[in-house]
């Protein structure tokens, strides 16, 4: 182990003061702005649009009462019947509309026994990291009480957000200030496959259909 | 032991025959290479300052290659702190080797797999299922072709050369059903069987698409979630990754993101851009108990002291594949490696040997269009005018004969009386032969020039004549 570790890294050396005799060796270039497309004059139709682009469906909601009614549309419309909810949506008291469905919180379930219940909930509930308006994305990073399946096992992801937690570019997501979470994941619209004679097809692994509601507050 | 993708390199042109009389892989390349080019000229064109940012995302892989000694180290000290292990594997069979070990110490029987190249090049799949472990690719078109008993033929597409109704055949046959031939149902039994694989799975193995140094993580790019699937359920997670996709900072990753799925597919951002750090953290309830990351030489060490350095800077991503009027003809296999394409026909002799592929430095008309589409601006047909000299140094290689004429022509073109007088020669040679200012066939060694296209005769009066009666 350590033995292979020490010629793969002799190798490499070696390798690198070779090839670096050849040709000149570049300093790593200064960022500038290169690249950076920002989300224009209105980030969050910005937002919008990508987002509808890739697939995903979009809501506006100016209240957490709103923000309950389209949850219960949905969840009544697509018959779910268990309702899967990660944390910090304590807000939005969400079982208050969903009497006739089962809503289990994530934070509820004692720990070793979720798997069952992450391969059997018709919709996941979460909130979100970030939005990012350039690409259109959801930024999901875990958390104990926000778990990589929640936006991934159920066939129907439900992200709400709010709109302060809108982000221009992918630039101003990954600047390298905070600290990197176990998983950190960018979701831009519904599972999507063309391996079919390049038929798009979704749903074929993650969820086939994702809703984003971002609420904007009253004053909007 | 046979190396399964050498078996193939005697016979590219017989291959490249059958592509080119397969009426359904002809349409399916068409389909597929237009759409995906399609795609990438309105993911550029949208980019305001494309260019630019390919030079930038050059210039880092450039400065990395040059300091990747200690890139590497930097990623292996923040892979270790975060819980992870690191394993340095120098060839295919010391990852292939590492990997089983893994299986071995965390007693895992069952193994999911995400789309990875990296793992054909080192042909894992037999040697697990060799080692009586379970295999199973997840991608959907891996999936088929791991049913179909193949190798994929497109970076991003490896089902490409399938059709609706070849894979329903496929799928029907390992569920003992009869499925319908369209594209939702099939997919939908895909999920089905899949999902039952998750579920049980104890390890997932993936590639990686970057590493970023300074926070040890690993850049999954994926359309269908099983990426993420493959990273979240199984308790071991190993990623097997080339050490060159190591970027130095998390800062650099959006520049390499946001020409990467454009590159591939004109998206802005795939379906998912999963950034996994470490193994999972106290109080997460999924996600990889373990992670495991092994780093992979195989061949790039010795790449990376030559010139040809540069094709270390490739992010996989098909467009020059797509945008080359010779595997938009002849598909993937008939190029006989793991990677097919412009930038295979490079990767598989400098991986491999030079000797053992001579007919891939030739699979190119030198158009061009690679460089022009590569979002990293490979210099990709220079390459492969370097390959082919090599070729000339190689015993072997070219015929004695073929030396002769060359130095031959030197010696002509070196002398300007001889060259006019060998002008004169060669148009009273073929004239007799030309109709209309084409030869269709000529005799002799040089035969072979005419037998796939019509060669032009010598104009009736050079240049060098005519600007003589100009004056």
């Amino acid at each position: 182990m350590t033995n292979s570790r020490e010629a793969f890294f002799q190798r490499v050396r070696e390798a690198v003061r070779q090839g670096n005799r050849v040709g000149h060796i570049p300093g790593l270039p200064e960022r500038g702005t290169v690249g950076y497309q920002g989300a224009g004059e209105d980030p969050l139709a910005r937002l919008r649009q990508e987002w509808t682009a890739a697939g995903g469906q979009f809501h506006l909601a100016s209240t957490p009462q709103e923000v309950r009614s389209i949850v219960r549309h949905l969840v009544v419309t697509k018959e779910a019947r268990c309702v899967l909810v990660g944390d910090e949506l304590d807000y939005l008291d969400l079982e208050k509309n969903l009497l006739d469905c089962e809503i289990i919180r994530v934070g509820s379930l004692p720990s070793g026994t979720e798997r069952e219940v992450f391969f059997r909930a018709d919709v996941g509930i979460s909130a979100v990291t970030a939005i990012l308006a350039e690409t259109g994305s959801l930024v999901l990073a875990t958390r104990p009480d926000q778990p990589r399946s929640l936006s991934l096992l159920p066939p129907i992801h439900l992200a709400i957000a709010r709109r302060d937690q809108l982000v221009a570019d992918l630039f101003d997501l990954l600047d390298g200030s905070t600290p990197m979470p176990a998983c950190l994941t960018l979701i831009t619209g519904p599972s999507k496959t063309g391996d079919i004679e390049l038929k798009l097809v979704t749903g074929v692994h993650g969820p086939g259909e994702v809703h984003l509601i971002v609420l904007s507050g009253e004053d909007d | 032991m046979i190396d399964p993708a050498r078996q193939e390199h005697h016979d590219f042109v017989n291959a490249s025959a059958q592509a080119l009389g397969n009426a359904s892989l002809q349409a399916a390349l068409v389909r597929l290479t237009s759409t995906l080019m399609a795609g990438n000229r309105r993911g550029f064109a949208a980019l305001a300052d494309s260019s630019e940012l390919r030079d930038h995302a050059k210039q880092i892989k450039e400065h990395t290659l040059a300091h990747l000694d200690r890139y590497l180290e930097q990623l292996e000290q923040s892979i270790l702190a975060l819980g992870g292990k690191v394993h340095f594997a120098a060839d295919a069979e010391e990852a292939r080797q590492a990997v089983l070990r893994i299986a071995r110490e965390s007693n895992c029987r069952r193994i999911v797999k995400s789309k990875s190249m990296t793992t054909e090049e080192i042909h894992l799949n037999p040697a697990l299922e060799a080692a009586g472990l379970e295999v199973v690719e997840t991608d959907f078109g891996e999936f088929i072709i791991q049913l179909a008993g193949e190798r994929p033929s497109h970076l991003v597409a490896p089902a490409v050369h399938h059709t609706r109704e070849s894979i329903a055949r496929i799928l029907s046959k390992h569920t003992g059903e009869q499925l319908p031939d369209e594209a939702g149902p099939l997919a939908k039994v895909g999920r089905r069987l899949l999902r039952e694989k998750f579920a049980v799975a104890d390890m997932g193995i993936t590639g990686g698409n970057f590493l970023v140094a300074e926070t040890g993580t690993v850049v999954l790019v994926t359309n269908e979630g099983n990426g993420r699937l493959t990273t979240t359920c199984p308790r071991v997670h190993v990623a097997i990754v080339g050490m060159e996709k190591v970027i130095p900072r998390l800062r650099d990753l959006p520049v390499f993101l946001k020409l990467l799925a454009r590159g591939a597919t004109g998206q802005t951002l795939s379906v998912y851009t999963t950034l996994i750090t470490g193994p999972r953290r106290p109080g997460e309830r999924d996600g990889a108990d373990e992670f495991h990351l092994v780093l992979l030489d195989n061949g790039r060490s010795r790449v990376l002291a030559t010139p040809f350095r540069e094709s270390l800077q490739c992010i996989r991503c098909g467009a020059c594949l797509n945008a080359c009027p010779v595997y938009r003809r002849i598909g993937g296999h008939a190029y006989g490696g793991v990677y097919s394409g412009p930038i295979g026909s490079i990767l598989t002799p400098l991986y491999g040997s030079v000797a053992d592929n001579p007919h891939l430095p030739h699979a190119s008309s030198l158009c061009g269009a690679c460089q022009a589409a590569c979002p990293v601006k490979i210099n990709i047909p220079h390459m492969l005018i370097g390959l082919r000299e090599l070729q000339q140094h190689e015993k072997g290689v070219k015929s004695r004969w073929e030396r002769w004429a060359y130095q031959l022509a030197c010696a002509v073109l070196r002398r300007p009386w001889l060259y006019r007088l060998s002008l004169r020669l060669a148009r009273a040679f073929c004239w007799p032969l030309a109709r209309d200012g084409w030869m269709r066939r000529v005799p002799g060694p040089v035969a072979g020039w005419t037998q796939y296209r019509d060669f032009p005769a010598p104009a009736r009066r050079s240049f060098r004549e005519l600007w003589r009666n100009l004056h």
